[in-house]
């Protein structure tokens, strides 16, 4: 399973054949051409698992960098028995972890809303669409599940490396799951009446998406004290 | 059903890709996982463009760590349980009493040596001149003779004192 963001433009092309883990390989004896082509082929990725994480630009790209510099340092103690990937993302799981101690109240980031997806309540056929869903789940899930969610359908990580990541039983890791789509199943639905409501009414002023205490900040940022 | 059942049951299903259906109770959980697993419509931030540069700008700067030696770590794992082990035992030989064992029989290696009997005089009877029957019988008879005479002399001397105690002794005649 690997992640393919070539066709987006966001990710370069790979400049060899080889495997992540065969370029960690090539890495850990000292090549940093090697390591270079990790950072690449990463990059993205990890900036974008780390940019839910804290919500911020700024911080996601300093734990990304830090993440990779980590990642170099330790390349020796990099065991192929797991994934290259499964490595890196736990290595910037607890940086992220680290980071949200020292920062409290934080940024959540909401997925950036184009300008069709901006109204209100989209469309009945629209509401179980998977950007809506990542725009709730951003709002609605603890920053856990949200990571659990990511990994799973972002990173297409199986259960057992999500629990590596995470720190957290297998079982743990399907109960969060769990309820984290169980979370997405109820908000979706409950948005989706408020949706016939509002619709019924037109002309009225849509009800509130944001929770309490939400504040919308640049970037798309969604301010939470959570 | 516990809440775990059910995650494990719909996890199976949804993450596993075990065959079969997911509860009917869950369903709208199946939808959410279909949404979710369109790769196309998940929205990825770019990062900034100097960004790789700047990693490995400082990767250059710092060695990768040597991979930690396995030896030092068995050497301590094994002076560590050595020294439990006679810790161990010193313990238990401190706390414990020690145990007493039986005595074994005593195996004497030499047979005993004979009793010696007492040291006689026999040079008399290669004395010739000494060889008479008389001679013979007072020189083994006259300690026998003094010893008999020294006993009566002793009961003589207890019954004077016995005597001496009592108003007869006169009047009885022995002397």
């Amino acid at each position: 399973m690997s992640v393919d963001l070539s066709s987006s433009g966001l990710e370069a092309k790979p400049a060899s054949n080889r495997t992540p883990e065969q370029l960690a390989a090539r890495a850990a004896e000292g090549s940093l051409d090697a390591f270079g082509e990790l950072v690449k082929r990463f990059e993205v990725r990890l900036f974008n698992f780390l940019l839910r994480r804290t919500g911020s630009r700024a911080d996601a790209e300093d734990l990304t960098q830090e993440a990779f510099i980590r990642a170099w340092e330790k390349i020796q103690r990099y065991e192929p028995t797991w994934r290259f990937s499964t490595w890196l993302f736990t290595i910037a799981a607890r940086l992220a972890v680290s980071h949200h101690r020292k920062r409290r109240p934080t940024l959540r980031w909401i997925e950036e809303e184009d300008s069709e997806a901006a109204a209100p309540f989209e469309r009945e056929d629209d509401v179980n669409s998977g950007a809506k869903l990542w725009r709730l789940a951003g709002k609605v899930l603890t920053p856990e599940q949200h990571t659990a969610l990511w990994l799973r359908y972002a990173e297409d990580m199986g259960i057992d490396e999500i629990a590596v990541v995470l720190k957290k039983s297998q079982v743990g890791v399907r109960v969060m799951l769990f309820r984290a789509r169980q979370l997405l199943a109820e908000q979706s639905e409950r948005e989706q009446q408020a949706s016939k409501v509002y619709d019924a009414k037109a002309g009225m002023p849509p009800p509130a998406m944001m929770r309490r205490g939400e504040t919308r900040g640049e970037d798309g940022l969604t301010g939470s004290l959570t | 059903m516990s809440q775990v059942q059910n995650a494990n049951d719909v996890s199976a299903v949804l993450d596993d890709g075990y065959p079969g259906p997911v509860p009917p109770a869950f369903r709208d959980q199946e939808a959410v996982h279909g949404a979710l697993s369109n790769k196309r419509q998940l929205t990825w931030a770019k990062p900034s463009p100097d960004l790789t540069a700047r990693i490995l700008l400082r990767a250059s700067l710092v060695r990768p760590a040597k991979r930690p030696s396995k030896w030092p770590w068995a050497m301590a794992a094994g002076l560590v349980l050595a020294g439990g082990l006679s810790w161990a035992l010193v313990w238990n030989s401190w706390t414990k009493p020690a145990a007493v064992e039986p005595m074994k029989p005593r195996v004497v290696a030499e047979a005993p040596r004979p009793v010696q009997p007492p040291p006689i005089d026999l040079s008399i009877l290669t004395r010739l001149p000494a060889r008479s029957e008389p001679t013979i019988m007072a020189s083994l008879e006259a300690p026998l003779l003094r010893e008999v005479e020294a006993v009566r002399e002793d009961t003589q001397r207890g019954i004077d004192l016995v005597m001496s105690k009592l108003p007869m002794s006169v009047s009885l005649g022995l002397k």
